[in-house]
């Protein structure tokens, strides 16, 4: 993580709430107006860094596709890097380029010759010949790094450097009114760089090996009159561009008050043991050995809420949906239709380099969607397998965040896990513990409820049966 | 021997269409060197675009994929020159001694494997606005109003 500390970094808050004092540009990149709360400042000058391969320049055509018309052009000046022809081949493959926009609302210049002659006065007066003549609402110089090689290079000692350069390019363009980007491929002992301090807002893009997976990262390392959301933002990049999933917080800010009512289990006679049903908007885990039923108790407490006219997101790890589909036909229950009707949306994640928070932004948009109030996680030791490397080795903060974000939004959570208790108990409101005891020389299967928060329970373990029909708890006369 | 294949007709119909509107001048207007015209415009705006050594090197194909069609003489002696900012040199001569309408056939044969090289690499959507932009006048100065209705 880099860090930037001084007077940059204080914020007016109060004027950021307002909205009064500095218009706002939204990004378009879904996630990051999230991170930027808002948006980019008006007119701010911006550096997009980071290393090769990082996304930069789609970060930066991506905003500029969003943003730029035919009435409010963008200038997109290419310089010694990426030659701009092979740039565009590339680029046009993403959905957000609109190739009818090219020579319209988006211009492509290119800044060689200038540069080639070393030359800084020259590219500084092409840059502003362009931006009056064109009149842009929006800039990228793509990229300033090149720019910084060739001064660096130079004998003159007479000449513009680089950090005039920066200081006069970012005069011209705020007096030009406009948002501008360069792009820079720049690592964190470049931090000196004079471009760093005079950049209203500093993106940082990053790849981080580990093992054999690789997470993109985002970083507002500074954005002048916003007060952006803190860390390191995962985010993918696909054909529809960059999709940024903001960091969870650990303690979340507005977090639903919980609704004083419980929610049957589904299944027969877990009621009873539960005080009456799982707690709303609890986190419930089911957890015990390998075929012990877990994955049949959460699909009856999603079932359950179909039946009662709910909605119901399943988040699967372990099987592909249609098997998780099937296999709840076979106990009778119709989800199948279910998923037809928009009451049960079954998501299914397994690529192996996830983060935690593009896993909560799966589970949010369907919740979002359907208006779920139950979701099923199956199975947590799927879901950490599924994670990246980098998460998988602080599970416990991984789940922790995502638990304590899908809970404040109200649904109630049922989770499965194998993994033992003390790793990730500490995360749920509610424990029912399978196990197989040997009675007679047969393994039967017996729960117990071991931990209701707030909340009375069974303190007996009890039988329970995996029948044609789903499972049922064995009525003990309690 | 390198082969190339047929030239699309979209293509060939732009680059018609730009020599034809470039030849429609006014009366009295200087139509002898309108291939060389379209040309250069079309190299002034694709060096704009991708720099003078990118736009040569897309002259340079283009040159040597309608040199390769052949049935066009005028086209012998036009090279592209590394050390003009204009890509294509000795048309204009190459007009004089063979008549403008063979320039106008041997520039039309240039701009559309032009125009049809450019579309393969990005797209022939883009590949035609530019060229068909660069039948046009720069856009205007400062085009955008700015905050409050002013225009510096």
């Amino acid at each position: 993580m880099i860090h930037l500390v001084g007077r940059d970094d204080e914020i007016r808050e109060d004027a950021i709430e307002e909205g009064s004092l500095i218009g706002s540009v939204l990004t378009g990149v879904p996630g990051l107006d999230t991170v930027l709360r808002g948006g980019l400042p008006e007119l701010s000058f911006n550096l997009v860094a980071g290393g090769p391969g990082a996304g930069k320049t789609t970060l930066a055509q991506q905003i500029v596709f969003s943003n730029a018309t035919v009435e409010r052009p963008a200038l997109y000046f290419t310089v010694l890097g990426e030659p701009t022809l092979k740039m565009l081949r590339y680029q046009r493959q993403f959905r957000f380029f609109q190739s009818d926009l090219v020579g319209t609302a988006v211009h492509f210049i290119n800044l060689a010759e200038e540069v080639l002659r070393d030359d800084l006065a020259a590219v500084l007066h092409r840059i502003v010949d362009e931006v009056e003549r064109i009149g842009p609402a929006f800039v990228v110089v793509d990229s300033c790094r090149t720019l910084g090689l060739h001064a660096s290079g130079r004998q003159a000692s007479d000449a513009m450097g680089m950090e005039q350069f920066v200081q006069r390019l970012a005069l011209q363009l705020t007096t030009w009114e406009v948002t501008s980007f360069l792009i820079g491929e720049y690592a964190a002992p470049d931090l000196a760089n004079p471009l760093f301090t005079v950049a209203d807002g500093i993106l940082w893009l990053s790849q981080a090996p580990e093992r054999n997976s690789v997470v993109r990262k985002l970083q507002v390392v500074k954005m002048r009159g916003r007060a952006p959301i803190p860390g390191l933002h995962t985010f993918r990049m696909t054909e529809r561009g960059l999709q940024v999933f903001p960091r969870i917080p650990g303690h979340q800010e507005a977090r639903r008050p919980r609704r004083q009512e419980r929610l049957a289990t589904g299944v027969p006679g877990l009621d009873a043991m539960t005080g009456g049903g799982y707690p709303a908007g609890d986190a419930v885990l089911i957890t015990g050995p390998a075929g012990s039923g877990k994955t049949m108790f959460a699909t009856q407490f999603l079932a359950d809420g179909l039946v009662r006219g709910e909605a119901a997101v399943a988040v699967v790890f372990e099987e592909y949906p249609d098997a998780y589909l099937a296999r709840a036909t076979a106990l009778g229950l119709d989800l199948q239709a279910m998923t037809e009707r928009n009451k049960l949306a079954v998501i299914y994640l397994r690529p192996l380099d996830l983060s935690v928070d593009e896993t909560l932004a799966a589970i949010l948009e369907e919740v979002e969607r359907l208006g779920a109030t139950r979701v099923v996680i199956d199975s947590l030791s799927g879901f950490e397998m599924a994670l990246a490397p980098t998460f998988r080795d602080d599970f416990r903060e991984s789940l922790y965040r995502l638990v304590g974000a899908l809970t404040a939004t109200g649904v109630t959570v049922v989770m499965t896990a194998e993994t033992p208790l003390d790793h990730v108990s500490f995360v749920t409101d509610d424990i029912i513990v399978q196990r197989y005891v040997e009675i007679a020389g047969e393994l039967r299967p017996m729960l117990t409820v071991v931990k209701m928060r707030g909340s009375a329970h069974s303190r007996h373990s009890r039988a329970y049966e995996i029948t044609a029909r789903g499972a049922v708890v064995a009525d003990a006369g309690e | 021997m390198l082969r190339h294949p047929p030239v699309p007709s979209r293509a060939r119909e732009l680059a018609r269409q730009l020599l034809t509107r470039e030849t429609m001048a006014p009366p009295g207007a200087d139509t002898t060197n309108g291939a060389d015209r379209v040309c250069r415009r079309a190299s002034d705006e694709l060096s704009r675009w991708i720099g003078n050594d990118g736009c040569r090197a897309l002259f340079a194909r283009a040159l040597a994929t309608a040199q390769a069609e052949g049935g066009h003489p005028v086209l012998d002696t036009v090279r592209t020159s590394a050390r003009s900012v204009y890509c294509l040199d000795g048309l204009s001569d190459a007009a004089a001694r063979h008549g403008a309408a063979a320039a106008t056939e041997g520039a039309a044969a240039v701009l559309a494997a032009l125009i049809e090289l450019l579309g393969r690499l990005i797209g022939d959507d883009m590949a035609l606005s530019l060229l068909e932009q660069s039948a046009y006048a720069r856009p205007p100065t400062a085009a955008r109003p700015r905050r409050g209705g002013a225009t510096p």
